[in-house]
């Protein structure tokens, strides 16, 4: 209730995520998706309705011990390393202490942290939080990863190795609920999506389902002499559509360069 | 921290100040004084540490949304407040103990000094002891407990720390005062519902064991065992109170 107002948060949502799949989680602001996900977590109740994950409670520690989480924006304690971080949350987690200190280390280093292993988190950079967040909800290698806006506030590149990450999780076997703003990123990462507004979940299923022609009644191609696409091109206002040119956007552009530019070691 | 840290020299350089107040002794001797002094500060400061602490552990954690990936590991909401608790408790009583060890030595200092002074400026009495101070820091530290407890129940609940903070300070004022303004009202059905309700809120003056140990007449362990117990009750009653509001907290 706000300002003697009652606030609809998420209305008559019905979900059901595949284990070992990729699920996107999509809508406006305000849609209701992070509120869907604090009802994943325990952190909010829902006044009716239920929900189960592995056939139990959120609200069972013994599940959740099974859900890595990363939220929205870095909540983390400034004033922690980054090791600190997860030995802290690795005890929350009941990791003996031996394994916890070679988890952790393991995978500060897999998300390119092992330099800043003992730096307080408050000299962290935005990317280098959001990195921190992955190692955390991957802390205890759990079988349900909760991503809330996993790219918020990165740079394309980072975006993009967000993206390789995921990959790496469906081919691990884990089950993902991820929820972005970008939906390129989505359309390209997710078994299946659900579009939600105002809490209400509009359509659910996989790309291909809910593309026509499964996402791809555009064409690009390459390779190919200047009179070759002008002929295509007339080949596709012969038969009713259209031809041209879509080029590279802004992201594209800006990704390449600056992966370029990594890769050069920052050579003029 | 750095509160906590402020308060702490404060009281320690009060103490030290208070060596040379001799101006101000208002008829009690020296050593009493400082006694007294001390006694004040570990209250009056520590009431502020606890308030303010209480209030940056537990309210801070939502404020400033830490508690959302905390809570989303295997912790049930109630662990999370008893660590709070104790976590505000070990900060208070690691205030109170280094108010103490201040006070003793201010105490002792000022002692191998006095005979060195002319009778005159003494007072028939210049004795204090020293268990008596300890004793009476052990019983402020369940005090603070107490007022911590009521602290993180208003946290649990409060949408603003201002709100807490105020609460914290509130309660403690009305605890201080409970005592007094009960033994005011007079007799009557109405008077004796209003005292009734006024068992919610602890009478924190119960623990001001100034007089008793400064002057060496010493306390009774079943006494301070009834303190505790008060202590304990108060702080279980606010403290399950601060859990069931924190259970149904939405994130």
């Amino acid at each position: 209730m706000e300002k003697g107002h009652y606030l609809r948060a998420v209305d008559k949502l019905t979900l059901n995520i595949p284990e070992g799949s990729v699920f996107g989680l999509l809508g406006p602001n305000g849609s209701g998706k992070s509120t869907t996900i604090r009802m994943l977590l325990g952190l909010s109740e829902p006044s009716s309705g239920g929900i189960q994950i592995f056939g139990g409670s959120a609200k069972d520690p013994a599940v959740r011990r099974r859900i890595g989480y990363l939220p929205d924006a870095p909540y983390y304690h400034k004033f922690l390393t980054g090791r600190e971080l997860l030995r802290f949350f690795g005890r929350l987690l009941g990791i003996p202490k031996t394994d916890l200190e070679r988890q952790s280390f393991a995978l500060l280093s897999q998300f390119g942290l092992a330099d800043a292993i003992d730096r307080k988190l408050g000299a962290y950079s935005k990317g280098m939080l959001q990195r921190l967040g992955f190692a955390q909800a991957m802390l205890g290698d759990p079988e349900i990863l909760i991503l809330d806006e996993p790219t918020a506030g990165v740079d394309p590149v980072g975006a993009s190795e967000v993206g390789v990450f995921v990959r790496s999780l469906r081919e691990r076997g884990k089950t993902v609920l991820l929820c972005s703003h970008l939906l390129t990123q989505v359309q390209g990462l997710c078994d299946a999506v659900g579009i939600m507004n105002r809490g209400r979940l509009l359509a659910a299923g996989s790309i291909e389902t809910l593309l026509p022609g499964g996402g791809n009644s555009r064409l690009a191609i390459d390779g190919l002499t200047e009179s070759d696409l002008n002929e295509i091109a007339r080949l596709a206002e012969s038969k009713g559509g259209r031809a041209f040119s879509i080029g590279d956007d802004l992201e594209d552009i800006f990704r390449k360069l600056v992966i370029a530019d990594d890769k050069s070691g920052g050579a003029p | 921290m750095r509160l906590f840290l402020l308060l702490a020299v404060s009281g320690v350089v009060s103490l030290a100040g208070g060596l040379y107040f001799q101006e101000f002794n208002l008829g009690s001797s020296e050593l009493r004084f400082i006694a007294d002094f001390g006694f004040g500060a570990m209250t009056l400061l520590g009431s502020i540490v606890t308030v303010v602490a209480t209030v940056q552990l537990l309210f801070g954690e939502i404020e400033h949304r830490t508690i959302l990936p905390i809570l989303s590991k295997p912790v049930r909401r109630g662990e999370f407040l008893v660590g709070k608790l104790l976590g505000a408790w070990l900060t208070i009583c690691s205030f109170v103990a280094i108010l103490t060890v201040a006070l003793l030595l201010a105490l002792f200092i000022r002692e191998q000094q006095l005979p060195e002074l002319t009778d005159e400026t003494l007072g028939a009495d210049h004795s204090v002891s020293y268990l008596g101070v300890l004793v009476f820091a052990g019983v402020q530290c369940f005090r603070l407990m107490v007022l911590a407890s009521i602290t993180a129940f208003f946290s649990g609940y409060a949408s603003s720390s201002m709100f807490a903070v105020f609460m914290g300070f509130f309660v403690w004022v009305i605890g201080q005062l409970r005592g007094s303004l009960v033994a005011q009202w007079g007799e009557g059905f109405g008077q004796s519902v209003l005292k009734l309700l006024t068992l919610l809120i602890p009478d924190l003056r119960v623990f001001d064991l100034g007089t008793q140990v400064i002057e060496g007449a010493g306390v009774a362990p079943i006494s301070i065992a009834g303190l505790v117990c008060y202590a304990l009750v108060y702080t279980v009653l606010y403290g399950s109170l601060a859990a069931l509001v924190l259970k149904h907290r939405e994130f």
